[in-house]
Parts: structure tokens; sequence; C-alpha cells
């Protein structure tokens, strides 16, 4: 019985590493991709490790495609992005957990009910509000929207539940007001909660795509993913171009994923299963 | 005091995120003040062109001379993927933008362009070049008498063969032969039938889910046929519009192309593996084949004339493609924008080095008489290939793209797919497509 | 003074803690989406006259094709990939989170890390591997499992099914991190309870941890539903939603036509159909977990 136990769970293993390489595969390609002359993309049998490597396929993105300003770029909105929402989120999830107030009940259903709408529904109107705020072709117009979040509040507020009202009740008899409140002794306890919800904005906004490939326009202003995308142009295709772009986009959250996967998946199962 | 501070920690939230709107437009305003600061000093004055990398390609060998007559105009060639200028362009002309000074547009699109309103009306100044480009091409620039571009490239449709992959399947194979036998589109799937039989290498090439409908289309052109008729209705489902389809349908079905996506690397590779016989494309392809698509090749291609649908028609050829510049109606430098355009495509000289060294084709027809165009093409066997385009030009039907091409052209696309894979007819596919059509464009 | 200023804050803290969520919300949800169901009544391409319309736009998409395709490829999609990938996603959190598994923080992340890295960057390798002349028809060839290529983006279908693939890649690991964390909440005496009545490996994940994790799978499955039909960069880049629209979904056709063909009011029309969708999408889902509570 338990021999057999072993052998079961050995075979389990190969398998898993087996799929952990069907998974691991797509970057590998693409890393060997990176690496290649534009020719031996596609070539027949398949290289898989270039003879000589062409780093210039690297350097040209820096030299002659702005990618040095594309990563400030995305550094730049991502975290922007991620500070700000997670200020705003914590703020009103902090008021829906811990305060009572007038409309608190239909403020909080109208937060759930902003999940309705999906920002793709009104990207044609709201191109048009950037065009006379000045905003288009701004990485502000890219942050901006992302300041809030539906999911953020909820979750926060979740958080916040847990803040004893002892704490907050001393403070007020101190006469400490409701801001100070906030960033002494809410903002402290809540700093996990920044950690997990804050790296999953800060993936979600480095790799965002679909609003910033409509508003961004010169090449210089590009964040990474539109910018990947622009390399898609000319005549043929450079697809090691296009593929060492993408190897730089995965480095910062390979990073993440490294240093972070407890906050991570802490995150994001606190998020779900208690929500 | 102390409530004045705790006033203004109270109202953070909101101060913060007007601090982040203002930032977002006193960016803007600050970049525009700078500019103007230019100017007034009286500096050079830095002109900004949108345009894709091969038309740059051949802009850059004009820009030493054009530096020299012109020491006070910067020009900034800005590359963007062609798809991506016009998505930029229409954000600029519904944004009011002064950037771009000028843009490039391919004749297809450029109705749809000039329809956004977002571009200069420059009739006054192509006057003078009125009757010295290409007649057809002032179609598509012109909205209510008024002209809006300056006519760049033209793309006459030739056909391109492989002779020695002719001369393999036993078939005339010299330009002056082929021309004399391959007159329709009969002969030619005459030709393909031989060629498959004998070699097994299929005529063309071309996709059966993705094809861009430029075989077909140009078919079209050459009848005096079009998607839309001359009073702007729907003629996708003419009977003879139909029947230029299902030729197509029938030279795919019989197996003599080889499919593969138009464009895509696989189709690059495939003229190198010898799949294909004949390219049937615009002028272009000149600057195209020895760089991009078949470089080894040089001696094995030939030109001649654009099979015909029946030796009497009245138009022997058809165009594809050709660009534009046109300059933006927010520009600050529209008279700087005018020399640079001026300068590129009005000037003989200009344009015929980018007929020389970079295969366009002017659509400056005063250029036609220089000997340039008598010259034998090393690549094309010593065959002086350029004077096909001019008898090709002169003889094509007056035909505009109009702003609803893009459009019709996916339907296009979508209308051979379901041909192909769902094994339909092409008739009653044609015919949902043209009310697909009028549909959405409110056409008869 | 101090007092009545103490109160004014405390009375106003809360409003002034939720203010920036709304006024964000009026500016870059609420407002364009009432601006949104004007547009829909107007033709308009971008010029500075809007021509007002009626009710033309939305006679053209209900008897056109195009939406129902992207509605009807979206549902094809969704079937294809998501069983596909919850089966997959809870094999790997049953195996990740048995005792007897090895290496279980290796194995989770790397089938996470698909998901936090670039869709845009993934989609291309994709575009590589599934190309006529890329590495997996190259390789099944030499293998001589195939002998001639397999049209991975060429037909609708195969279309259809490398787009799945592609989602499954993306988003196996995230379901997988969900319902890890919902077995690690199940309590242990539950299984151990189990062992001392004899029950089995399978047979105590088959009535103790599917029962315990009906809720989350719905949940998940009701996640994926909404993501199916706000897909738009897999496609995007993969097909172009071809061939003849087959692995287009309502989200590309809004910015097709908004952005690509200048239709701005036949978009905006597009959207408020999607946003109906959405919303009944949502409104399914809140019932769901009322009725399970």
């Amino acid at each position: 019985m338990r021999k057999q136990h072993k052998t079961l769970s050995i075979v389990v293993l190969l398998v898993f590493l087996l799929l952990a390489a069907v998974f691991m595969f797509p970057f590998i390609w693409m890393l060997s991709s990176s690496l290649k002359d534009k020719s031996e993309i596609f070539a027949n049998p398949p290289i898989w490790i270039p003879d000589t490597f062409h780093w210039e396929n690297f350097t040209q993105l820096f030299t002659e495609r702005h990618f040095g300003n594309v990563i400030v770029n995305s550094l730049f909105t991502a975290v922007t992005g991620t500070v700000g929402a997670l200020f705003f989120c914590s703020l009103a999830g902090f008021a829906f957990a811990k305060y009572n107030f007038r409309g608190k009940r239909l403020l909080f259903g109208l937060v759930l009910a902003s999940l309705m709408i999906p920002m793709e529904s009104s990207m044609v109107p709201l191109f048009i509000i950037y065009r006379d705020l000045g905003l288009i072709d701004h990485l502000w117009g890219v942050i901006l929207p992302r300041l809030t979040s539906a999911f953020g509040i909820f979750y926060m507020r979740q958080y916040c539940m847990s803040v004893e009202n002892e704490l907050l009740e001393a403070a007020r008899m101190d006469g400490c007001s409701e801001n100070r409140i906030y960033f002494r002794i809410v903002a402290p306890i809540l700093i996990p909660a920044f950690a997990s919800l804050g790296i999953i904005f800060f993936v979600e906004e480095w790799n965002n795509f679909l609003w910033p490939s409509v508003i961004l326009r010169s090449e210089d202003k590009l964040t990474i993913a539109v910018a990947i995308r622009s390399l898609q142009s000319g005549v043929r295709t450079p697809y090691n171009l296009i593929m060492s772009g993408s190897v730089i986009s995965i480095l910062p959250m390979l990073a993440v994923i490294f240093i972070f996967q407890k906050q991570i998946f802490a995150g994001l199962t606190e998020g779900t299963v208690k929500g | 005091m102390n409530a004045m501070k705790r006033m203004s920690a109270a109202l953070l939230c909101t101060v913060l995120m007007l601090t982040l709107v203002l930032s977002g437009c006193s960016g803007k305003s600050g970049e525009s003040g700078g500019k103007a600061e230019g100017d007034a000093a009286g500096e050079k004055t830095k002109i900004t062109v949108w345009i894709w990398e091969d038309a740059k390609t051949v802009i850059d060998l004009n820009m030493p001379e054009f530096k020299k007559q012109y020491p006070n105009i910067d020009v900034d060639l800005h590359v963007l993927a062609q798809s991506d200028v016009y998505q930029n362009f229409l954000i600029a002309a519904s944004s009011g933008d002064q950037v771009p000074d000028v843009v490039n547009l391919e004749s297809l699109r450029l109705s749809q362009m000039i329809e956004t309103g977002g571009l200069l009306d420059i009739t006054d100044k192509v006057a003078p070049y009125k009757d010295k480009m290409n007649a057809y091409k002032w179609a598509d620039a012109t909205k209510d008498g008024k002209i809006y571009a300056m006519p760049w490239d033209s793309g006459p449709v030739v056909m391109f063969y492989r002779n020695d992959l002719f001369k393999q399947a036993g078939l005339p194979y010299k330009p002056e032969d082929v021309a004399a036998e391959l007159k329709t589109w009969d002969d030619y799937m005459r030709f393909a039938k031989q060629l498959k039989e004998k070699t097994g290498i299929a005529m063309l090439a071309d996709s059966k889910s993705q094809t861009d409908g430029g075989f077909f289309q140009q078919i079209l052109w050459q009848r005096d046929l079009w998607i839309f008729g001359k009073d702007g209705s729907v003629q996708l489902d003419n009977p003879e519009v139909i029947k230029t389809a299902q030729y197509f349908v029938d030279l795919m079905k019989s197996g003599y192309v080889y499919e593969v996506k138009p464009w895509s690397d696989a189709w690059y590779s495939s003229f190198q593996q010898n799949k294909e016989a004949t390219i049937v494309g615009a002028s272009w392809y000149e600057g195209l084949l020895p760089t991009l698509i078949d470089p080894d090749a040089s001696g094995k291609w030939s030109v001649v004339p654009m099979p015909k649908w029946s030796v009497d028609d009245k138009y022997s050829s058809a165009i594809d493609g050709g660009a534009n510049l046109a300059i933006n109606k927010n520009s600050k430098h529209p008279e700087e924008a005018w020399k640079f355009i001026e300068f590129m495509l009005g000037k003989e000289e200009s344009q015929l080095k980018m007929m020389k060294e970079g295969g366009l084709f002017p659509s400056l027809e005063t250029t036609y008489n220089d000997d340039v165009f008598k010259e034998k093409v090393p690549y094309f066997n010593d065959q002086p290939v350029r004077t096909l385009y001019i008898d090709a030009v002169k003889n094509v039907a007056p035909i505009t793209y109009t702003k609803d091409y893009p459009l019709a052209n996916e339907l296009i696309t979508n209308a051979f797919a379901e041909i192909f894979l769902d094994n339909k007819s092409v008739e009653s596919v044609f015919k949902k497509a043209a009310a697909e059509l009028r549909q959405k464009t409110g056409r008869k | 003074m101090q007092n009545f200023y103490w109160r004014w804050q405390f009375k106003t803290a809360p409003y002034r803690f939720v203010a920036p969520f709304f006024i964000l919300f009026v500016v870059f949800v609420f407002l364009p989406f009432v601006f949104s169901i004007y547009l829909s009544f107007t033709n308009w391409h971008g010029e500075e006259v809007k021509t007002f319309v009626g009710l033309d736009n939305y006679k053209t998409l209900l008897t056109n094709r195009e939406f129902w395709q992207s509605l009807l490829n979206s549902i094809i999609i969704f079937v294809l990939y998501v069983p596909v990938m919850l089966l997959l996603a809870l094999i790997f959190a049953s195996c990740l989170s048995s005792s007897w598994m090895k290496w279980t923080g290796f194995f989770r992340t790397v089938f996470f890390i698909p998901n936090i890295t670039s869709v845009v960057a993934i989609s291309f390798v994709f575009l590589l591997i599934f190309n006529s002349t890329g590495i997996l028809n190259q390789v099944l060839m030499n293998a001589g499992v195939i002998h001639e290529p397999i049209p991975f983006l060429e037909t609708p279908w195969w279309a259809r099914i490398s787009v799945s693939v592609l989602v499954v890649f993306r988003w196996t690991g995230y379901n997988m991190i969900l319902l890890l964390g919902g077995m690690q909440s199940i309590s242990k005496s539950l299984y151990e309870a189990a062992e001392v009545d004899g029950a089995s490996g399978i047979k105590s994940f088959w009535y103790i941890t599917l029962p315990m994790m009906k809720r989350l799978l719905a949940f998940c499955t009701v996640l994926s539903t909404l993501g199916t039909f706000s897909l738009f960069t897999e496609p995007f880049i993969l097909t172009k939603g071809g061939p003849n629209l087959a692995t287009t979904t309502p989200v590309m056709l809004i910015y097709k036509e908004s952005f690509q063909n200048l239709n701005m009011g036949y978009a905006s029309t597009i959207s408020i159909f999607f946003f109906i969708v959405m919303m009944i999408l949502s409104l399914m889902q809140l019932r769901l977990f009322r009725d399970n509570d």
C-alpha cells in the first residue's frame, strides 16, 4: 500500500515536471527568438540556440526605439497608479468599514454597481473627454482612470473591518482628527494589505494595453506593452525585436513574482475567498 | 491658524486630484508655448512628417538636396506603422493638434481621412500640378471641389513572372513571347494548368481565409467595374463582379494558388522556395523583389503587361496602392510644409531619384520622358521594365477608392473566407456582403 | 472653534474619504457612459458635426451579423477553454495542496508566471509558435505526426482553439491559486476523519474537497464569463479577430469600429449593447451567490 503510494507520487511528480516544461516553453522560445537574426525566426529545422547571439536586437530597441523612455514611462505609470489607487481605495474602504453615515448603504451599493460598467463601453466618449482635457498622449491619461477600483475598495473594506474600534475611539478622545487617525493608526495596520493589493495593481498597470494603446502616440511616450505592439510595423515584421522587447517587459514581472509571491497569492485568495 | 492648516489637510484628496488633472493640462500648454517662442526668434522652423518606414527610406534620398535649398527648415521624419499613421492622425485631427505638419497617406485611405476634416485645403497650391499628375490620383484627393493632398506615386499593375519556372514547364518564357501568348485571364488559367501539371508549382500565392483581396480587386479595377459604381451604388452583387470573383475562386479551387497569407513571413519565404511563379502586382514590387522578397533571384524575374479580361476591353491595367502627402489643418507651418511637399513630389529630379533608387513610380507625368524609364534593369534580366508601367498607367480606368473602401475591403476578405471555408456559392455570399455594405454605408 | 472644527471634520470624514472614488468614477466612467448613449443615436466619423440618426445604428446592429457573431464567438471560446482551464486548475491545486507532493512552491510559481507577464508579449510568442511555419508545426511535421501544417490561425475553428489555448495558458495558474486558497481553508480534521473511516485520496477528494469547492468553482466560472466577453488583446494580436470574424469579440468590435473604421456613433451603439450583456451577466452572478449563501 505504502509502496504503491510512493510510485504514484513519483509519477505525478514527473507529469508535473513535464507540465512545468510546457508552461515554460513559450518563455524559452521568447528568449531564444530574441537573440536570433530576422532570418532565423521561422528557420526549418528550428534553431533552438542561435549560433551567434544577436544582442543588437536589444541595443537597437534602446538606440532606435526609445526603450529607455519606454521603461521609465512604464515604471512611472505603474508606480504612480499603484500608490494613488492604494491611497484612494484604502480611504474609501476605511470609511465604509468604520463609519456610520447617511447614505452609506446607497453609496456602497453604487461602488458595487460601478463594477457593472466596463471601461470598454465608454471608450469612445472618454476619448473625446480626453481630447478636451488635453490628456491625449499624456501618461496621466493612462494613470487617472486607474486611480480607483471598486475591487480595491471592497478589499480594503474587508481588511479595515479588523481594525479595533477602541483604538479609533481612544485616538478621538485625544482630539485626533480623522485624517490623523487614517495616517497614524489605520494606514500602518493596512501595510500588509497595501503590499498584497499594491503588487496586483502594479502588475495590472505594467501590462495594461488597450487604453494606453488608444491614447498614447509619440514613440517616446509609450508604455512597454504598447511599445512592443508598435514594433509590428514596416513591410516585414521584425519578430526578433518584438521578442527582445517582450523579454524586457517580463523581466520585472519575474522579479516581482520571486520577491513577492507570498503577498501576491495572499492578495488573490483574500480578495476572493473572503469576499 | 491651526484650524486653517487642518482644513487644508482635510481637503487633501480633492486638492490632490485637482493637481493631477491640472498637471495634465499644464503639461500640454507648456509644450505649445515652447514652440511659439521658437517662431518668434525667427530661428529654424521645424516641421514634423508622419511617415512609414519604406517611404522614409526614399525621402531620405532627397534630404541632402532639400537641406541645401531650405537650410532654415528642419524636417523631423517620424516613422510609424502604416496603420498607426491613420489611427494617430485621426486622433490628432479630432483634437486639433498642431503636430504633425505633414502626413503620408495611401490613396486607399485618403478619402476616409479627408472626411474627418483634419486636412488643409491646398487647392491653390496644387493648381500648377493639376495637369502634370496622373488624372486618377486627384479623384480621391478631392472633396466638394477642394483638393486636400498632393499625389506622390502610382502603382500601375503589371505581371511579374519567373522566366526559369515558365521555361521548366515548357511555357513561353521570353517577355515578348509571354506577352503575345498570355493576353487574357483565360490564358493565365491555361498557363497555370500547364505549370501545375509539368512542375507542380502554383501560379500565384494568396490565402483562402485571409486574402487581402488584391488580386480580385485589381481585375475589377481593370474591367472598370469596382466595388462602387460611378453613381456611388454598391456593386458587389453586379453579375460581372460575381463572375470576376468566381474566376479567382476557380483558380484557387483548381489548386493553382499556393495558400499563404499575403505579406506574412511564410509568404516571403515561399518565393525563395519556388512555390509560385507570378505576382500580379503594382510597379512598386520592382523595389521590393530584389531587396525583401526574392533577393537571390536576379535574372529570374521578368515583367509583362497585366492579362485582360477580354482583348477588346477599353482599359488594360489597374492601380494598386500609391501614396500622397497632405498638410494638417492645424499646422503652424503650412508654408514650410508645402515647400517640403513641393520639393519632394513636384520636383522632377526628386521624383526621378525616388524612382531610380527606391522603385517608386511617380505620379508626376512630366518625368516619364526621362531616360531612366528606358534603362535596362539588371535584376529583370536587363529588361527595360519601366516603359511597361508608363503604358499601364496611361490605360487605367478612372476609379476612386472612396471613404468606404477600408470597410468594403474587410467585407471582401470575409466573403472569400466564407466561400472557401464553408464551400458556399460566390453569388449568395457576395449578395449578402453587398447588403451588409449598403446597410452600413447608407449607399444604394 | 476647535470643537466646532472637530465636529465638522468628524462628520464629513467618511464623505471626504469616499469622494475621490466617486469623482473619478463620475468623470471617467459615468459621464462618458451617458455621453455614449447620446453618441449611439448619431452618425459620427470624427468630423465637427454629429448627425442625429435616431435608431438607425440600433437597426444596423441588430440586423447585422457582426455583433451576434462576436457574442457567439465569446460563447464558443468560453465553452472551449473554461472546462479545460478549471479542470487543470483543480488538478494542480489538489496535487499541490496534498502532503505527499514535492516542490509545491516551485510548481505554484511556474504555473502562475504566465498570468503576471505581459499579455502582449505572450500573445506574440504564441503568434510565432502557432504560425503555419512556426515551431509547433515544424516539430509535429518533423516527428511525422502530420504531413501538412495545421492552420492554427487560418481557419475559424483552429483560430478559436488557438485563442483558447492562449487563455488557458494565461489563466490556469490564477484559478489554481484561488482554488488553493479555498482548499487550505478546508479544515484538516475533515480529511483525518475520512481517513479513519477508510476513505482513500480520490474518495475524499470527491466527497469532501469538491462539495466544499463548489461555490469557489462557480465564482471562477463567473469571473471567466466576464473575462471572455471583454477579451481583447489575445485575439487582437494572435488572429486580428479573423478569419471571417471567427475570433472577433465584442470589445474588439468596439475598438475596430471606433478607432480603425472611425465609426464613432455605431461603435457607441455596440458599447451600449456590450454594457447590457455585461450587466445581465453581473446580475446573474449576484443572483447565483445570493442563492448559494
